[in-house]
């Protein structure tokens, strides 16, 4: 399955048309003679696939949508899918979490690719979803399920692809001007501060084409009082700024990306106090640069891609400021990638990847003197990565059949195969089933197999083994008229999840108590079904999601009892945190030159580590008028004003919860296109 | 037997037959049935004799040395390599881009709609106060035919602006570009785009917006194109006939040719919904108006 095929879909597309009564033969003639002509005009690999015919289990936000829900951000975007939820640590915001797998401080089970190009931390693993701005986001592509013989490592349980903007056809430009005012925007205490702005320029032409985009995003939560591990209560005010810029070109054969971002955000301390770490700024920077030459062979298709992905991220770790973190690395990837038509319907697709990864440091030093401090034994890590795969696919009217490995050597941490079969039936346009089976891995980070700080907090287990996932799922999708509904039932199986522990543990012969450590956990599986539907049109769109899973406790293990204020231990697992339920649901409505739009999301009730946490649920509401080259958007966020809690699950000591958002908030924005 | 192939198995053998070779003369299909084989048989019926068949999904063609000229139904089959120095005809190959320097001897194709300058002259009529027309195209093949359409607007007083879309997908986005721009959208055959989708799509732009979509088949103005001008399977199968008895005697051949008669549909519910009335000639000609 070619990698920039998969996701390349549109909603609209997918809604069937209304068939005419009694078709007659000379009308099915013609639409059969346009269907041959087609599929001969076509070459496979260029072939837009549809969510109905696609071999994976995927959907997408299109730009409609973005801008008629008023979506701020690409977290707040995804956030309304089946399947997925934008969690926060007490340490990191904005991670993306699928079908309920969680990630700690580092979201590096979910692949995050710009324009097809992957971006991770070489050191820590996590991508950013806040490396591009909303408004030069034209699409937001989503896979769930483990897409390793795809995309390699990191892609775990899932990949989630931002394309950005461009013109709508050739010689056309698109410029647009953007920029929004915010309650409390920008974190640095003001009443209406600047929340949004940014430019784009995008042209193409016939045989060329550019686009070019600046975005500066700033939210900040309304303040909230919260209680730390100490007990101590203080207001705390969270802020999240990004900027990024984004430029991609092509001519020809080539094409080129190139994104440079920086975001800020605080957050609750580094051990959940409020005296490490808490209201001082935790800066993100990365800087990616990828070239893509296109052979265009007559055999069928081949592609090299060359990126270099470098990031940073620094961060405070007492309440002076005083001693930071500098987290630093880079990776270096060479993908060589094919598809070549076998005939009758059969085609091949394989590739190799080779990626090279330095993690150069995570050094903590005294900020006002940049003397080093520590280095956490994590200078100059460096690891290598090569992989092979190769896929035998199969097309006809009705089916489409697809089965393929991905054969991965990593110098830290082993070998891995992984391996997928797809099935799918098509019944028409707009009715198929699929069947799927999919593995995936993620080999473990520099900083989860080496990390140790001074004072030791958390320690990184050199043994760790990549984690594994394998999923079977069954999709129906459906669409008649304006409605198109997706259903999902998955199991999915996880191994040697890599998880954060609490206990005792030996490293280099030093025996740590009570400590936090990085582990391989036992196997454990979750299950659970989907929902989604959507009503397209002129004028009205809505959509409603909703899940259940059911996850096992096979990698449930004890939390020690912290040794504070009476509290007692307890016992924890991934599928604890999670809720079994969740909602979410929009509706917008054109009215002349203006629009409304409002959404709903919850979560159903769940646990922390010794407590119940109640049902929490969200909305959203917005106007907006539009005409001519001008729109301009009012939306309140969480309109109740209420604090929506979601449990601490990395830590699991004092602190039971941590807030997803913690007050009302108005935002107000402006497009002028040109 | 579908109702159109059966009428061309009954018509064109009452069709004049032009002199021709048949021994000389093969056909290669992209399919044998539906459109290819209709065409294929309106071409035989008109040419006056047994024409040998290829069917090129079930086998490749083993041409004989003696065949000189060969005509192809589809784009398949148009697009597979033959000996030089054999006279080709194209027919009903939408998207064929065809290279002429690549071949030595004669390649003439039948175009699957009429002339431009009469597509547009109809719409005028349709639409006498047309100035913007933009026509929406894919596929390569249409790529040569951009600047010549332009010219004919000019010569006719209406701006036309050909306007290639990526694939199915990019029909929105286009058609939100079109707003304020055009006054009228035309579709040629184009398989990328002309989806049952698409033309759901086209029908809801059109008639929400008020700009008429017009098509080039029957077929799309059973979908809610207000009108096509346009040319059937069997007519371009007659012409295909033509020009090889034209070839066959060393005549003079154009490098397209556009079939003689052509067909006017008319869809009366779109012309109520965009407010249009259709002149009454317009309606006199129309071969047939959907209700």
């Amino acid at each position: 399955m070619n990698k920039k095929l998969i996701f390349s879909l549109a909603f609209i597309a997918a809604l069937p048309a209304p068939r005419p009564a009694a078709a007659q033969d000379e009308s099915s003639e013609f639409w059969s003679f346009m269907a041959e002509e087609a599929s001969n005009l076509t070459v496979a690999a260029d072939k837009p696939e549809t969510v109905f015919d696609s071999v994976s289990n995927v959907t997408v936000i299109d730009r409609t949508m973005i801008e008629r829900y008023n979506f701020a951000s690409v977290a707040d975007a995804l956030e309304t899918l089946p399947g997925m939820m934008v969690l926060r640590t007490y340490l990191l915001h904005n991670l993306p979490t699928i079908r309920g797998a969680l990630q700690e401080h580092y979201a590096d089970k979910v692949l995050v690719m710009i324009n097809n190009v992957p971006m991770w931390n070489a050191v820590t693993g996590e991508g950013d979803l806040d490396r591009v701005g909303i408004d030069a986001v034209e699409r937001i592509e989503v896979l769930l399920g483990p897409a390793s013989v795809l995309y390699g490592s990191n892609a775990l349980t899932g990949a989630i692809n931002i394309v950005l903007r461009e013109p709508a056809g050739e010689n056309k430009s698109l410029g647009l001007l953007s920029g929004g005012l915010g309650s409390a925007a920008g974190g640095y205490g003001g009443n209406a501060d600047v929340s949004r702005a940014g430019g784009l320029y995008a042209w193409k032409g016939k045989k060329a084409s550019y686009t070019l985009a600046a975005d500066s995003y700033n939210r900040a939560q309304p303040m909230f009082r919260f209680r730390d591990e100490a007990r101590a209560a203080n207001a705390v005010k969270e802020y999240l700024n990004a900027r990024s810029f984004n430029f991609t070109g092509s001519r020809g054969n080539d094409t080129v990306l190139v994104n440079v971002s920086r975001g800020e955000q605080n957050f609750l301390g580094n051990t959940i106090t409020l005296a490490s770490g808490e209201l001082f700024s935790q800066v993100r920077e990365a800087a990616l640069a990828s070239y893509l030459h296109d052979f265009a062979p007559g055999w069928g298709d081949l592609k090299y891609t060359v990126t270099y992905d470098w990031q940073r991220r620094n961060i405070p770790r007492d309440a002076n400021d005083n001693v930071r973190s500098d987290i630093e690395g880079a990776r270096f990837v060479n993908t060589l990638s094919g598809r070549r038509k076998l005939g009758k319907g059969f085609y091949l697709e394989g590739g190799g990847t080779h990626e090279y990864r330095h993690a150069r440091s995570y050094l903590n030093y005294y900020s006002n003197t940049d003397v080093p401090v520590w280095d956490n034994s994590l200078r100059d890590r460096v690891s290598a990565e090569s992989s092979a795969h190769s896929q035998l696919g199969y097309e006809s009217g009705d089916w489409k059949l697809l089965a393929g490995s991905r054969y991965t050597h990593n110098t830290g941490a082993g070998d891995n195969l992984s391996s997928r079969v797809s099935a799918v039936r098509l019944f028409d346009e707009g009715h198929s089933l699929k069947a799927m089976f999919s593995q995936s891995f993620r080999s473990p980070t520099p900083f989860e197999r080496f990390f140790k700080p001074a004072p030791v907090t958390v320690v990184g287990n050199p043994g760790l083994k990549p984690e594994k996932a394998e999923t079977f799922e069954l999709s129906c999708l459906a669409s008649g008229g304006r409605f198109f509904g997706h259903f999902t039932a998955y199991h999915t199986r996880y191994r040697d999840s890599i998880f954060r522990n609490l206990g005792n543990f030996t490293r280099d012969g030093t025996v740590y108590t009570n400590i936090n450590f990085y582990a391989n956990a036992p196997a454990y599986s979750s299950s659970g079904v989907e929902l989604e539907g959507r009503y397209e049109s002129r004028r009205t769109r809505a959509f409603a999601a909703a899940t259940f899973l059911r996850g096992s406790r096979g990698d449930e293990h004890t939390i020690p009892a912290p040794g504070v204020f009476g509290l007692t231990g307890g016992s924890s697992w991934n599928f604890k945190y999670v809720p079994a339920y969740t909602v979410s649901a929009g509706f917008s409505r054109d009215i002349g030159n203006f629009y409304v739009s409002s959404r709903v999301t919850g979560y159903g009730r769940n646990r922390s580590l010794r407590g119940d946490i109640g049902s929490q649920f969200w909305a959203d509401a917005g106007a907006g008028y539009k005409k001519g080259a001008v729109r301009h958007a009012l939306a309140v966020r969480n309109l109740t004003g209420r604090a929506v809690m979601f449990p601490e699950y990395v830590r699991q000591r004092v602190v039971e919860t941590v807030p997803l958002y913690t007050g009302r908030r108005l935002e107000y924005n402006f497009e002028y296109r040109f | 037997m579908k109702p159109a192939l059966l009428s061309a198995f009954l018509l064109f053998p009452a069709a004049p037959a032009y002199p021709a070779a048949p021994e000389n003369t093969a056909a290669v299909l992209s399919l044998d049935s539906g459109a290819y084989l209709e065409a294929f048989s309106a071409f035989q019926a008109a040419y006056g004799g047994e024409v040998v068949r290829y069917d090129l999904s079930r086998q490749k063609p083993v041409i004989d040395e003696k065949v000189k000229l060969l005509v192809t139904f589809g784009g398949k089959a148009a697009g597979y390599s033959y000996p030089a120095g054999i006279n080709i005809i194209y027919c009903l190959a939408p998207g064929l881009s065809v290279k002429p320097a690549a071949r030595e001897a004669r390649e003439v194709r039948i175009a699957l709609t009429p002339a431009f300058p009469a597509t547009l002259a109809k719409i005028r009529r349709i639409q006498p106060g047309l100035k913007h027309l933009r026509i929406l195209w894919s596929a390569p093949g249409y790529a040569p035919y951009e600047q010549a359409a332009m010219e004919e607007g000019a010569r006719q007083g209406v701006q036309v602006t050909p306007f290639r879309l990526e694939g199915p997908d990019s029909l929105p986005g286009a058609l939100r570009g079109a707003l304020g721009e055009a006054d009228a959208l035309w579709l040629p055959p184009d398989p990328l785009i002309v989806t049952k989708e698409n033309l759901r799509i086209l029908r809801e732009f059109s008639w929400d917006n008020n700009i008429p979509f017009y098509g080039s088949t029957k077929s799309m103005t059973r979908e809610g194109a207000l009108a096509s001008f346009g040319i059937s399977f069997a007519e371009i199968g007659k012409a295909a006939a033509r020009a090889a008895a034209a070839l066959d005697r060393g005549e003079a051949v154009p490098g397209t040719v556009y079939p003689e008669r052509t067909e006017l549909t008319l869809n009366a519910a779109a012309a109520k919904k965009l407010g249009i009335e259709f002149p009454g000639p317009v309606l006199d000609e129309a071969g047939y108006l959907f209700p």
